[in-house]
């Protein structure tokens, strides 16, 4: 069992805790409960463009100064933007965890929000919208596909925003998105590693206990009806050489008991050498050069997808029918014991891969709190997933891969 | 509530930690062994490091060594290509890999309590690939798609321009490309395989 320390600041700041003298190192992880999905339509890209606009500054940190103090004790420091969340990770030296503590409580606190400062960020997302989407291969493909599958604006709009929507956008938008978001009340610290739990926790009340709760968030209203027509859209990409295939079915969020099947079934045809569709596609068939793909969980609508790169010449519609047949191979054929074996091997290797890194470790633990409410959901997901079975898989591919529920879009190089 | 501090707290003194114990041994053969315990996750990996990278390509044979090194992922001379994907999952292990300028690595980690079964493995693979010429064929049609693909990213134009423009035809700066990849065949692969000290 994990040793995990919880608790909740009257401000309404939830910390969890995992120590581990593993190596001298701490991970913290501050996650904001504010992703793309809270935007609304004309401000698409806020949550991400403020990612930008946290490290530009506040009342004791200069601008660039909160990654020149983290990396110059050779630690690691990164920001991240999902359609869910918006997670501030850094490493550093266990002797050093006050530092990033500070550093973070400062910004929440006091973030120093300046004109330039916004129209340097926009410029900077600007461009990245740029590399992206714009001269991107299929990147107007994966913006098109998330349109056609989610019926509500809040998961189907780009987490990068609209390039209109961005020019648009004013320094006191900005500051009214901070006002309503970036509240300790709306926050998930997260910590693991090398640490006393006394004294992070003296540290966190000393740095954190004097901010404001903000006003509760918003109720968001996201629809959840689920696009139940077949959809099939072609579209020519002037930055592609090889033709696509995008396919997106709507399935279950998180919460769902059936969460776990869908875990087991991503696995089953997308990870590893002796995956199903790698196998057959990519191996046998030789009909894609690259399949990637799986399990889009949310907590609102969700979706499993399919996104293959075809080789010179290859017809995205031929690979779009041998896919809905091997969806509903899963529906008809039980796995077979070996083939279940080798995906809960692979999962339970994947879960140790990826704790080997101390930010992992804390990220997950964050996640863990901010999606399940449940700082132990970690450490109980390899026992829930070894008791998927193959009449689990049965079941829930059979019930949700409708061909009639289906979105594809095909993609031919111009 | 105190104010809060206008300056970063200073830390306390740096913990020690040391590097965990490597035991290297030398096999008669030549062979250098390490062995590194790490850690307390339940998983280890193993990997083969040869003296033979980028550097040992002829320059009209530039791309022999990752063409080799996607092949062995069709399996080994004693497991086909769907008994060695199944062996590597059935493991949870991940295969890895990838040729430097002047070393070409192999590498298999997966689950502790299969450690022996992973050293199987990887040194089947590492020493006894499975080069077949259909193989060979395969991949180099994947290959050269992906190169294709590549090509249309920005960043790996400037890498390859920035490449090509530093290092010349020099083997460092010359990636493989259509024209190269097109007379590749089982005959180039071979000799960059054999290169590998122990064969």
């Amino acid at each position: 069992m994990l040793n995990i320390h919880e608790t909740t600041l009257p401000n309404g700041l939830r910390v969890v805790l995992q120590p581990d003298t593993g190596v001298p190192l701490v991970g913290a992880s501050l996650l904001y409960d504010v992703g793309s999905r809270v935007e609304t339509p004309g401000c698409s890209g806020f949550a991400h463009l403020f990612e930008h606009l946290m490290f530009q500054g506040s009342e004791h940190v200069a601008k660039g100064e909160f990654i020149q103090r983290i990396q110059g004790w050779g630690g690691s420091v990164n920001g991240m933007t999902g359609k869910e969340r918006t997670t501030y990770y850094h490493s550093l030296p266990s002797h050093q965890f006050a530092l990033g503590l500070w550093l973070e409580a400062d910004r929440m606190r006091s973030l120093r929000l300046a004109e330039d400062s916004f129209e340097a960020q926009r410029a900077t997302v600007l461009e990245e919208r740029l590399e992206r989407v714009d001269n991107s291969p299929y990147g107007e493909a994966n913006v098109r596909i998330a349109e056609m599958s989610y019926s509500d604006f809040a998961y189907a709009h780009p987490v990068i925003g609209y390039r209109d929507d961005l020019v648009r956008a004013s320094l006191e938008d900005v500051e009214a998105f901070h006002r309503t978001w970036y509240g300790p009340n709306n926050a998930v610290l997260a910590m693991a590693g090398d640490f006393d739990v006394d004294a992070v926790l003296d540290a966190v009340h000393e740095y954190f206990g004097g901010i404001q709760r903000r006003s509760d968030r918003p109720p968001l209203r996201i629809e959840d009806s689920p696009r139940m027509l077949p959809v099939t859209e072609r579209m020519v990409d002037a930055q592609a050489s090889m033709p696509a295939l995008f396919v997106n079915h709507p399935v279950v969020p998180y919460g769902n008991p059936d969460f776990y099947a869908y875990e087991v079934i991503e696995t089953l045809l997308f990870r590893g050498p002796s995956s199903r569709l790698n196998q057959r596609f990519v191996i046998q068939d030789r009909s894609a050069i690259k399949v990637q793909g799986g399990y889009e969980a949310h907590r609102g609508p969700s979706v499993f997808s399919l996104f293959a790169v075809l080789p010179e010449g290859g017809e995205p519609g031929a690979l779009g029918a041998a896919y809905a047949a091997e969806l509903e191979r899963l529906g008809r054929e039980p796995v077979g014991a070996d083939e279940l074996e080798r995906v809960q091997n692979r999962l339970r290797a994947g879960r140790s891969f990826g704790r080997q890194s101390i930010i992992n470790r804390a990220n997950g633990l964050g996640r863990s709190v901010l999606y399940h409410s449940d700082a132990r959901w970690e450490e109980h997901y390899l026992e829930r997933i070894a008791r998927v079975g193959p009449e689990d898989i049965l079941r829930v591919a059979a019930r949700d891969f409708d061909p009639n529920a289906a979105v594809s879009l095909e993609v031919v190089p111009s | 509530m105190n104010a809060f501090p206008s300056s970063p707290p200073e830390g306390g003194a740096p913990k020690p930690w040391n590097f965990p114990p490597t035991v290297i041994q030398d096999l008669p053969n030549g062979l250098r062994v390490a062995a590194i315990r790490v850690g307390s996750l339940p998983i280890a990996q193993v990997r083969w490091v040869f003296g033979t990278g980028r550097n040992h390509q002829p320059a009209a044979k530039v791309g022999s060594g990752l063409l080799l090194q996607r092949v062995m992922r069709h399996g080994t001379e004693s497991l086909g290509s769907r008994a060695f994907a199944n062996a590597l999952d059935r493991l949870g292990a991940r295969m890895g890999g990838g040729v430097s300028i002047d070393t070409s690595i192999v590498s298999v980690a997966g689950l502790t309590h299969h450690i022996w079964e992973a050293v199987d493995l990887a040194s089947d693979v590492a020493l006894k690939p499975g080069l077949t010429d259909l193989a060979v064929a395969g991949e180099k049609i994947r290959c050269l798609q992906l190169h294709r693909h590549a090509w249309s990213r920005t960043e790996s134009v400037v890498a390859m321009g920035l490449a090509d423009r530093v290092y010349g035809r020099h083997p460092y700066g010359t990636p493989a490309t259509i024209e190269s990849g097109l007379p590749t065949s089982i005959a180039c692969v071979l000799p960059f395989s054999a290169s590998h000290p122990l064969r």
